[in-house]
């Protein structure tokens, strides 16, 4: 019995090692497309909108103001929306706008909606309100802190017809002397291996994204953001049924550097795969993925202890030496990943320290196995939910609609709340 | 005589390092240098150089992809690469590399 188990283990560890690592070769297959090279030589700058949904405020939303501010295309505009007049942040970006080279515009949202979120329902108005003139519209988060030469990177590959929406893609870096070392590792090893799937499965990060004018009006985005609970990932689903693709210029990684208590990494990584649930048709995929590495390695160390116990030291032996082999296996495709992303964020200069992969390998490899475990009650969450906190807003799920149950808009004296799927 | 060996090994090693800075700098793609562990005086050098800059090692995935990417826009080996870790390989088990071969020249 003992025996059959140690072999279940030992090949499901080389079975989802070379699954995995086929996953990543094709991930790093689909990089090798001369996408800057295209960027640099293009002449499609049309006027952008640049919306920016900001709900409290955000440790870096002044850097990310300021960041935008310093854009080095020829024509854009940004509008940051509120749904409420009373959140602290819209005095704070009155007083900042003083000092920005360029405009800054404000939107209040008018009407919510009990069927969508805010974000969505303030993003559903601001499109409706912008000016003819915009041909496209570019999406940015409050946490990111973009590069200059952004827009170029985000716009440029609208130039081609057959795109329906270009994103980019989120990476988490942790910090040299981060203050929670393993709830910002492992957010950054589940992100790095998201990235992955997110490329394959053509999921849409709201976080960076640029859509043209012409298919956010005849695909009537503005109304379908009314029922949903974020912005990005319904839209790949809207846009292949026109035959519009999802571009993903490699160049185009935004770096987060906050760091995060590993208390708060499951709600999020949960709230990730809810989204996926909700509106992405490979979610099936996504979680037989999720609960089968996760399930791996609790079984492997609880065979390895069985047959510790058991006295059989030959095969507690091997199965521990097959594990630190898979672990190690494990981490050199999250390298893999993490070299190819890399360059482009040290070619921004936006990554001053060494590689926190490099810096912090011991984080980075205990990281593995709590990561997998992690993302496993993260799955089983997302599957089983039927509400949800964002926020500070709680949402009932029906399906593949949401309610919201209390409280919608920004109000000075709310309590924090944290984060939560259920 | 020992130590007069050893910085006249290390010296080579060094001017091997820095004849193959100029060609990668020029944007031409670095050599391979034979060996998975760099000895301690040439650390130093090493990490002083750009990861770009930088001689493919065997072994030394985290880098290699950084210079690959930074050099062909592709992250995946080529057959080339591989034939070039087996060779550095095979040379590290065999007899010891000689001090004048140092960081090869593309083609190498």
């Amino acid at each position: 019995m003992l025996s059959t188990a140690v072999w279940f283990c030992l090949i499901a560890m080389l079975a989802m090692l070379v699954g995995q690592g086929g996953y990543v070769w094709l991930y790093l297959r689909s990089l090798q497309r001369p996408a800057v090279l295209a960027v640099k030589g293009s002449t499609f700058q049309p006027p952008v909108a640049v919306l920016l949904c900001i709900r409290g405020r955000d440790p870096s939303l002044e850097a990310c103001i300021k960041a935008l501010d310093q854009l080095d295309w020829p024509d854009f505009e940004v509008f940051c929306g509120f749904d409420s007049e009373q959140d602290e942040a819209f005095g704070f970006v009155t007083e900042l706008r003083a000092s920005l080279r360029r405009p800054v515009h404000r939107y209040v949202l008018e009407h919510l909606p009990k069927t969508c979120s805010p974000k969505c329902a303030v993003l559903s108005e601001l499109v409706e309100s912008l000016h003819e003139r915009f041909e496209v519209v570019a999406f940015v988060d409050a946490d990111c802190i973009v590069a200059p030469n952004w827009l170029k990177l985000l716009v440029t590959p609208l130039a081609d017809p057959g795109v329906g929406v270009v994103s980019g893609t989120r990476w988490f870096e942790p910090p040299a002397g981060m203050a929670h070392p393993l709830g910002t590792t492992v957010r950054a090893i589940w992100n790095a291996a998201a990235i992955v799937q997110m490329h394959l499965y053509r999921i849409v990060w709201g976080g960076s994204m640029a859509l043209r004018r012409r298919e956010i009006d005849e695909l009537r985005l503005a109304d379908v953001w009314q029922t949903q609970l974020c912005e990005d990932t319904c839209l790949t689903g809207l846009l292949s049924a026109e035959g519009l693709r999802v571009e993903r210029p490699p160049a185009l990684v935004v770096v987060n550097n906050e760091t995060t208590p590993l208390r708060s990494v499951p709600d999020w990584i949960s709230r990730q795969l809810l989204t996926i649930r909700l509106y992405n048709r490979w979610w099936p995929l996504v979680a037989l993925h999720g609960l089968s590495v996760g399930t791996l390695t609790p079984l492997v160390l609880a065979t390895t202890s069985v047959a510790l116990v058991s006295g059989v030291l030959v095969q507690s032996a091997v199965m521990l030496v097959s594990f630190l082999a898979y672990l190690l296996g494990s981490l050199l495709l999250l390298a893999w990943i993490h070299a190819a992303n890399i360059r482009f964020v040290d070619a921004d200069g936006q990554l001053r320290s060494r590689p926190s992969i490099i810096r912090d390998w011991k984080f980075w490899l205990m990281g593995v196995p709590v990561t997998q475990v992690v993302h496993w009650l993260a799955t089983v969450n997302a599957l089983v939910a039927s509400s949800l906190v964002w926020r500070q807003v709680r949402y009932r799920l029906q399906g593949n609609r949401i309610h919201i149950e209390s409280l919608a808009r920004y109000a000075p004296d709310l309590e924090p709340t944290q984060n939560s799927v259920h | 005589m020992w130590s007069t060996r050893l910085w006249m090994v290390t010296g080579v090693l060094a001017v091997s390092l820095l004849a193959v800075i100029p060609a990668a700098v020029s944007g031409q793609e670095p050599g391979w240098y034979p060996r998975v562990i760099a000895p301690p005086e040439m650390r130093p050098l090493i990490q002083a150089t750009p990861m770009e800059l930088r001689p493919y090692r065997p072994m030394h995935f985290w880098g290699n992809t950084v210079r690959r990417m930074h050099y062909r826009n592709n992250p995946l080996p080529l057959p080339r690469d591989l034939a070039n870790t087996s060779t550095s390989l095979l040379r590290a088990v065999a007899p010891p590399v000689p001090p004048g071969l140092g960081w090869s020249r593309p083609g190498w």
